[in-house]
């Protein structure tokens, strides 16, 4: 018929399913009326119920029969609430051998797939809609349930693919009765032949209570064998999701949740993976890192692959261009962070950029380095293991937490120590002084060396000097007025020379008189200069400079003796003593440990105990043995014994440095490989394979960012692959984005991917299909793409498919 | 505290009596003043919390000039003693006075 679909390539979120409901179609089993007024009519009422408990995927489960109008009332709502899908389905009651060969009536849901061309009309033609006189015809008259072969019969005419629930009251371990119509009401050995049989692929339950158990149960069936779900079993729409009115409250019921597409496949697929169904919606990391799509276009189409935030596969025939496409929206980063580990290099790179634009692609997705958890390139694990380049304290380095105790204890340490030292120094410098101190003698001079000498001063000739200079000046301007007159003369007449003969005569009176004075002035100067050699002499003999430099050196000895006083006076006598070193408290380094999974990784330090007798080694570790040790170690002097070999002008500061380094040497980061298991806490660290390092990565959810890996199968055994290697992606994509390259369709098939890129070649055009695995369309068939596309992709996808006999052929 | 010295003299050293408890002998003969007897006499129980206040005499009775002046020098001798710790009391002072601000 057609719907309302609207089908998205990929799940991003779970869907909350409720795939038992009954109609007033049960009534022919419910005597009590208790669906009576769960009619057509009334259908738009569920809706809205179903609606405020955001109903996404549902199914109307009828007892034994089926009817297409209430079925076909409810599909209406499809896609107009939260409503994506309703399936065709019954609660068939059918008759299971027990261990004694008796019939045990137990109820078992079927979900049709009603996408084929086959309308669920046939359904109802086959089984009846239980009212208007079609009522089940169970072939045992006298019970109300189907044989195991009327209900191969009713199916094999029905001929639309289904998946069973079998319906669970009590649970496996309960020493309870069963209760009527629980599938283990055929006994533990038989359930366990009929699970085993893939007769159904889910129970159904409907307590809380029993999701312990069955959560252990599952962990213990280690496979994907059994999936638990819920329903909510309603039979009365205007207390859904209760059962009907006689119960109070839904504490006791949660929905669940399948990690699918609404369409039959991603049901069925959902039923056969456990990690598609759970009671919390919260299928996919919360890493904030992730990549949300690929954007490139194709020959100027524009062309948007949506990533999903769990695992992403990229699929296609050889050299097609998967790798190409991990490396350039990886920027190419792999060039250069550690090239050595990877085949990419300048030549691919240009390669690469050349395919694109001869392909006439350009993308433009490109991811941030630092959003990139880890990316193995092609053959690098191999490189990593086989070829052992993996440098395995780098690599625990990187999933390691910082220890910020060692640093801290390191450095609180060194700060004691220093200190110590210190003290040690100014015990040194204390000893000194006090041997200074022990000598500090002054002798007091026994003449007196400030007692007064006799000097004469000398005669003073300044003043004669100056007189003398002066009157030579007189003489000189009584010349210079005579050779003028004399001049002048030559042209004066007679009485004229007459009266300059006479001021000649007056000048030359002049000039002698100076003359004369000068003379005198000059005559003094010389009996001075006698005089004066005479003091001079007796000066000299009188005070000799050597009287200076004694009163100097007494000054400078009573300096040095009055230090010497004051430095004792200001010595604290409690620094003098030499004391061991000691710690109030002993210093305790704890290890640091990050789990992941059944492995630790642990950093630690050597030495993770600071006590009295580390500090003491380390202290002597540049000295000769004992050196502080109470006994041998009474005064500073051994110390100062051992540093005096030390050359530089700060031996106290070589001998810290030297103490530094041993401390820095014993109290830093270390890291080892532990079992979670073993308790000696023993290093495995040199035995980090392939198989433990995917485990690590696995289990890291102390470090963000998206994991690429290119053709993880080229690097590791088969066996690997299917005991480990896809468990520990599976897990890995709790905490991350992974996007892998493969041509392995167990990385595809088994390992559920999210979302598939199919990147193929049509008419010499690079096309992409992508989507979740049951993602398909009129064009679009995922399923077939991986089956098409991958070596045993066929064989993978059948023992998968096996499980619910669904018509293969029609993918295949 | 304020500490009263006094420096006399008897034929065979020069004394200096503190507070006429203390005592501290110069020998004549030698005129050498000892270190310890005389950090021992004058400043082994002294406060360093503020500064010394040392009054020092020289006694009447030393009457000639040597003696006088051998007086004068130990007096000398121990005041530049007193001035040297009171240095360093006050450059602490002030030390801690900045250490104080700083915080």
């Amino acid at each position: 018929m057609a719907t309302n679909e609207i089908i998205p390539y990929i799940a991003e979120t779970g869907l909350k399913c409720d795939f038992h409901i009954h109609s007033c179609h049960s009534a022919h089993k419910e005597t009590n009326g208790l669906t009576d007024n769960n009619t057509i009519e009334n259908v738009s009422k569920l809706v809205n119920k179903l609606n405020d408990n955001q109903i996404e995927m549902c199914a109307i489960t009828d007892h034994d029969v089926f009817s297409y109008d209430m079925y076909t009332a409810l599909k209406k709502y499809e896609n107009t609430g939260f409503l994506k899908k309703v399936f065709p389905g019954v609660e068939f009651s059918v008759a299971l051998k027990n261990e004694e060969g008796k019939d045990v009536p137990v109820h078992i849901i079927a979900l049709f797939d009603d996408s084929g061309s086959k309308s669920a009309k046939v359904i109802e033609e086959v089984l009846g809609d239980g009212i208007s006189g079609k009522l089940p015809k169970y072939d045992a008259l006298k019970h109300e349930y189907y044989s195991q072969n009327q209900l191969i019969n009713l199916l094999d005419k029905i001929g639309m693919d289904a998946v069973f629930i079998a319906h669970q009251k009590k649970t496996i371990t309960s020493t309870q009765k069963p209760a009527k119509n629980d599938i283990y009401a055929v006994g533990e050995k038989e359930f366990n032949a009929y699970l085993f049989s893939e007769y159904f692929q889910a129970l159904e339950f409907h307590d809380k209570k029993n999701e312990l158990f069955n959560t252990k149960v599952q962990n213990d069936l280690k496979g994907d064998l059994l999936t638990f779900i819920t329903g909510s079993d309603c039979h009365d729409w205007d207390c859904y999701p209760l059962h009907d009115k006689t119960i109070s409250n839904s504490d006791n019921f949660k929905f669940t949740y399948f990690k699918c597409l609404p369409n039959f496949r991603g049901l069925a697929l959902a039923l056969t993976e456990t990690s598609r169904i759970s009671l919390i919606n919260s299928f996919f990391s919360a890493d904030p890192c992730f990549l949300s799509s690929i954007e490139l276009d194709i020959n100027d189409q524009h062309v948007s692959i949506p990533m999903s935030k769990g695992i992403n596969a990229i699929i296609g025939d050889n050299s097609i261009g998967k790798s190409l496409l991990l490396h350039k929206i990886t920027n190419y980063y792999r060039g250069h962070s550690n090239p050595e580990l990877s085949p990419l290099n300048s030549k691919i790179i240009t390669a690469y950029d050349k395919y694109l634009v001869d392909s006439g692609i350009s993308i433009q997705t490109s991811i941030d380095e630092d959003k990139i958890y880890g990316f193995d390139t092609q053959g690098e694990i191999r490189k990593k293991f086989s070829q052992k380049k993996l440098k395995n304290q780098e690599f625990f380095k990187s999933k390691s937490m910082a220890n910020t105790e060692i640093a801290s204890v390191r450095e609180r340490t060194i700060t004691y120590v220093e200190s110590y030292i210190d003290s040690l120094k100014s015990i040194q410098n204390n000893e000194k002084i006090i041997d200074n101190f022990n000598k500090a003698k002054l002798q007091i001079p026994v003449e007196d060396l400030n007692a007064k000498v006799l000097k004469i001063l000398e005669a003073d000739t300044t003043s004669n000097n100056n007189e003398k200079i002066k009157y030579d000046g007189y003489v000189k301007i009584a010349d210079d007025a005579i050779l003028a007159v004399n001049k002048v003369l030559l042209i004066a007449n007679d009485n004229e020379k007459k009266e300059l003969s006479n001021s000649i005569k007056i000048i030359k009176e002049i000039k002698e008189r100076y003359r004369y004075l000068s003379n005198i002035e000059e005559s003094h100067i010389l009996v001075k200069s006698n005089i004066n050699a005479i003091i001079n002499k007796f000066n000299e003999d009188q005070a000799s400079p050597t009287d200076d430099k004694e009163i100097k050196v007494f000054q400078d000895a009573s300096n040095d003796f009055a230090i010497k006083i004051k430095s004792r006076v200001f010595l604290d006598d409690s620094t003098v003593r030499f004391k061991i070193p000691h710690l109030e408290k002993p210093l305790k380094i704890n290890s640091k440990k990050v789990p992941y999974g059944e492995y630790n990784i642990i950093t630690y330090s050597p030495t993770d105990l600071i006590d009295d007798q580390f500090l003491s080694d380390v202290l002597s570790g540049p000295l000769n043995k004992g050196c502080f040790e109470e006994e041998t170690f009474q005064n500073n002097t051994n110390l100062a014994n051992a540093l005096s070999r030390y050359e530089g002008d700060d031996p106290w500061k070589f001998y810290f440095n030297k103490v530094k380094l041993i401390i820095e040497d014993k109290i830093k980061e270390e890291l080892k490989m532990t079992l979670a298991k073993d308790d000696a806490g023993k290093d495995y660290s040199s035995g980090l394979n392939d198989t433990i390092y995917f485990a690590i990565l696995a289990s890291d959810s102390n470090h963000s960012g998206i994991y690429l890996i290119d053709q993880p199968e080229d690097d590791v055994s088969q066996t690997s692959i299917s005991t480990s290697l896809i468990s520990s992606i599976k897990k890995m994509s709790k905490y991350r984005q992974v996007i892998l390259v493969t041509h392995n369709p167990q990385f595809v098939v088994n390992l559920d991917v999210d979302n598939v890129i199919y990147i193929y070649s049509e008419d010499g055009k690079i096309c992409f299909n992508h989507g979740a695995l049951e993602y398909m369309n009129e064009n679009v068939d995922i399923l077939k793409n991986v089956a098409d596309t991958l070596d045993g992709g066929v064989m993978t996808i059948r023992k998968r498919w096996k499980k619910y006999e669904k018509k293969l052929d029609d993918i295949l | 505290m304020k500490k009263n010295l006094m420096i006399s003299y008897d034929s065979d050293n020069y004394v200096v009596k503190i507070d006429d408890d203390h005592k501290f002998l110069v020998p004549t003969a030698t005129l050498i003043l000892n270190g310890t007897d005389l950090f021992n006499a004058l400043f082994s129980d002294v406060s360093l919390k503020e500064p010394l206040q040392y009054d020092i005499d020289i006694s009447d009775e030393i009457s000639g000039s040597h003696e006088k002046r051998v007086a004068e020098d130990i007096k000398t001798v121990i005041n530049n003693i007193v001035v040297k710790i009171n240095d360093e009391i006050s450059n602490k002072s002030k030390l801690e006075d900045s250490d104080l601000k700083s915080k």
